[in-house]
């Protein structure tokens, strides 16, 4: 009879089974970003040889598809347009989704919960429906085919979901605080923002990673309002000038959406504790 | 004629001024000069990313230099181009947007013909000048009796056959689609099977119509009200279809996209694939051994000889919003005197659709060995809605992938009755919704 595990092997066969777990989850999330990593460093020529594994590389890597997203396409204009408009509707997602929750939340607003559920309805109506009444308006406010265009319909979407996720947030905070603080000589926007939103700053970041990300990866929109190539964001510049009709330019394809996925996947690690924070805090409320 | 003794000096005036504008624009049209008052006027146009990159460097370059010689700003703005509906639809709803509007496949002028210039003075006039058009052109602009677009070209999708494979297993050009079926069935076993996408793309629309058309069969009657769909033809076809599939394809080609026969083509496997010449041209980069063996075949013919080549259509329209009509004709007019130009640029990639520019042999593919059987194509070149033209439900049925659909069902084992059924039913309540409407 084998002997009796002793408690160091329990804890090794516990964490065994755990990581043996967690590793085909591991392996989903992680192989499209290695995928698209070397296809970016492959050359042309490599991604169609059916000869060999096509897991590492069977030529030398190369910078050229680098070369053609840099010199031959709009490709820096294209991130800087995409991070300042993200920046703006960040900013605007902010200003109006803190105080929406806030109120909705906190002021005792006779039949706030169906407002706020109203609100978080229209995030759900799709882009599709929405962007032919929004061309009218882009049009009306003369910025068609401006990047500005963007900054005004981006926050159709991420202001109703920030709204809802704030407001959940701030049913979280105990009214006893905020009564604490007018009781000490604050004013309701004096509680707002020197108690309320300093404990509530993970649902504030995670606000700001949603309305920012969101406003990143949106098509249609960009599709619809920006033709100019110089006015486009990343996701519609991209497949503009990288894919010609039935002609993917793959390595730079992938160049691309690494040199922008990357980064913002880095910064979202910093903040994964909060935002965990932030995406739960409403949670049971 | 005009009685001498009622002509008045308002008449006269009247009468003189037309005589003088009307030879003005002929001695224009005649100097290829855009008139004076386009000058100062801006230009924006819309169209596709083309496949071949130079091209579009040179059409913005060719756009911009005719602008700066006509006192003209233009502005070129390129989009994906299964994008361009949506761009059209968003532009549409706004009443505002670019000045001419590139249609690339999906072909929308019944759609939007109310919100389009009529444009016949230019079709006209560059028809006229060029010999005319294919017959095949005018339905695709053409709304009762008159017509709201300029056809800019065309893209054809041949056979892309490995000759070195079919020498080795000692087979004879597909050269008939029962050829290129036997083909397949040799060099499958070979570890070298076909593909077309039975799945919902472009091509899939476009590669089984040429086969059902080549079989014999039409969606539509000349007049392009009445379904042709429920014939012995498209029987023929959707049995044959299953059978290639069976015998000559791997599974694969049930998520297949327009770019993946490129990718099966460059990677080696393929024996043959039907699509636009862009698979043959990027596999010189991609795999060049590929290339060298790879060889461009006719249209291959239906069981009674019959060869029709469905090509994706491209179209330039002038939206009615636009300020700029006068300046967006002169433009369209300009683009198509330099139609030849374009077809250069484009490494005979853009066929044309005026009878002057298929004198033989045409820039490019007259002149490389492997290409010079696209010359043959324009006889047997056929748009969507063939024999009838490209009308609002047929619109609608290649939109949805009906055809398609009704050929996948089949190579996914539906019995051919069902498919008929399935099929008929989609392309009448599609047929009937639009003769409510």
């Amino acid at each position: 009879m084998a002997a009796p595990l002793t408690a160091r092997q329990k804890d090794f066969r516990r964490h065994l089974l755990i990581y043996a777990g967690l590793i085909p989850f591991v392996v989903i999330a992680v192989f499209p970003i290695y995928w698209m990593a070397i296809t970016a460093f492959k050359h042309e020529s490599d991604l169609y040889r059916m000869d060999s594994i096509p897991f590492w590389f069977n030529l030398p890597p190369t910078l050229k598809n680098f070369e053609i997203l840099f010199y031959q396409t709009n490709y820096g204009a294209w991130i800087v347009n995409t991070m300042t408009i993200s920046a703006w509707v960040a900013l605007i997602t902010l200003l109006t989704a803190v105080p929406a929750g806030y109120a909705l939340a906190r002021l005792r607003l006779p039949g706030a919960e169906n407002i706020g559920i109203s609100i978080f309805m229209t995030y759900l109506v799709p882009g599709i429906i929405l962007f032919l009444p929004l061309s009218r308006v882009v049009a009306t406010l003369g910025l068609q085919d401006s990047w500005w265009a963007l900054v005004v319909v981006y926050p159709t979407f991420t202001v109703p979901f920030c709204t809802w996720l704030m407001m959940g947030f701030f049913k979280t905070v105990p009214m006893e605080m905020e009564e604490a603080a007018r009781v000490d000589g604050c004013g309701q926007f004096g509680a707002l923002v020197r108690v309320v939103l300093p404990v509530s700053l993970p649902g504030v970041l995670t606000s700001v990673i949603f309305a920012f990300t969101l406003s990143m990866q949106d098509f249609l929109y960009g599709l619809a309002f920006v033709a100019p190539g110089d006015q486009k964001p990343v996701p519609v510049g991209v497949p503009t000038e990288l894919i010609r009709g039935d002609v993917f330019f793959w390595g730079s394809l992938m160049g691309a959406a690494l040199l922008v996925g990357l980064p913002v996947a880095i910064l979202y690690n910093f903040f994964l504790d909060r935002f965990i924070q932030g995406i739960t805090g409403g949670l049971g409320k | 004629m005009m009685d001498p003794s009622t002509l008045n000096r308002r008449k006269f005036l009247s009468v003189a001024g037309a005589g003088v504008a009307g030879g003005s624009l002929l001695t224009m049209l005649d100097a290829r000069q855009a008139p004076a008052q386009i000058r100062g006027t801006t230009l924006r146009i819309l169209q596709w990313s083309h496949f071949i990159p130079a091209y579009d460097a040179w059409f913005d370059k060719f756009a911009k230099e005719w602008g700066d010689k006509n006192g003209v700003k233009v502005r070129v703005d390129h989009i994906p181009h299964l994008e361009l509906p949506a761009r059209m639809a968003a532009e549409f709803a706004a009443g505002a947007g670019h000045d001419i509007i590139h249609n690339g496949s999906s072909i929308l002028t019944r759609l939007y013909y109310k919100s389009l210039v009529d444009i016949s003075d230019v079709f006209g006039s560059v028809g006229r000048k060029y010999g005319g058009w294919i017959p095949a052109a005018k339905p695709l602009v053409e709304v009762e009796g008159r017509q709201y677009g300029v056809p800019m070209f065309y893209i054809l999708l041949p056979m892309l056959y490995r000759k070195d494979l079919f020498d080795a297993a000692g087979l004879k050009a597909p050269d008939t689609w029962e050829l290129a079926r036997v083909a397949a069935r040799t060099l499958k076993p070979k570890g070298h099977p076909t593909g077309i996408q039975f799945s919902q793309c472009a091509d899939a629309n476009l590669n089984w119509r040429s086969l059902l058309f080549s079989f014999g069969g039409a969606e539509a009657d000349a007049s392009g009200d009445n379904i042709l769909i429920d014939s012995k033809e498209m029987r023929e076809a959707l049995r044959f279809a299953k059978a290639l599939f069976d015998e000559g394809m791997t599974a694969e080609v049930f998520s297949w996209d327009d770019a993946s026969d490129n990718r099966f083509l460059a990677s080696g496997i393929g024996c043959w694939i039907h699509d636009a010449i862009s698979a043959y041209r990027t596999t010189e980069d991609t795999n060049p051994p590929v290339f060298k063996n790879t060889v461009i075949g006719l249209e291959p013919a239906g069981p009674a000889g019959k060869r029709v080549s469905v090509a994706a259509a491209n179209v330039y329209m002038i939206w009615k919003f636009s300020k700029n009509q006068q300046t967006a004709k002169e433009f369209l007019t300009h683009f198509m005197d330099n139609d030849l130009a374009g077809m250069t640029q484009s490494r005979g990639y853009n066929m044309p659709y005026l009878e002057a520019n298929y004198k033989k042999p045409m820039p490019v593919i007259g002149t490389d060995p492997k290409m010079q059987i696209l010359q043959d194509f324009p006889k047997i070149v056929a748009f969507y809605g063939y024999p009838g033209p490209f009308t609002t439900p047929i619109q609608e049925v290649v939109n949805l992938y009906v055809l398609p659909d009704m050929f996948t069902r089949a190579a996914r084992g539906h019995a051919i009755e069902d498919v008929m059924k399935w099929g008929m039913g989609e392309y009448r309540r599609i047929y009937a919704k639009h003769k409510r409407a």
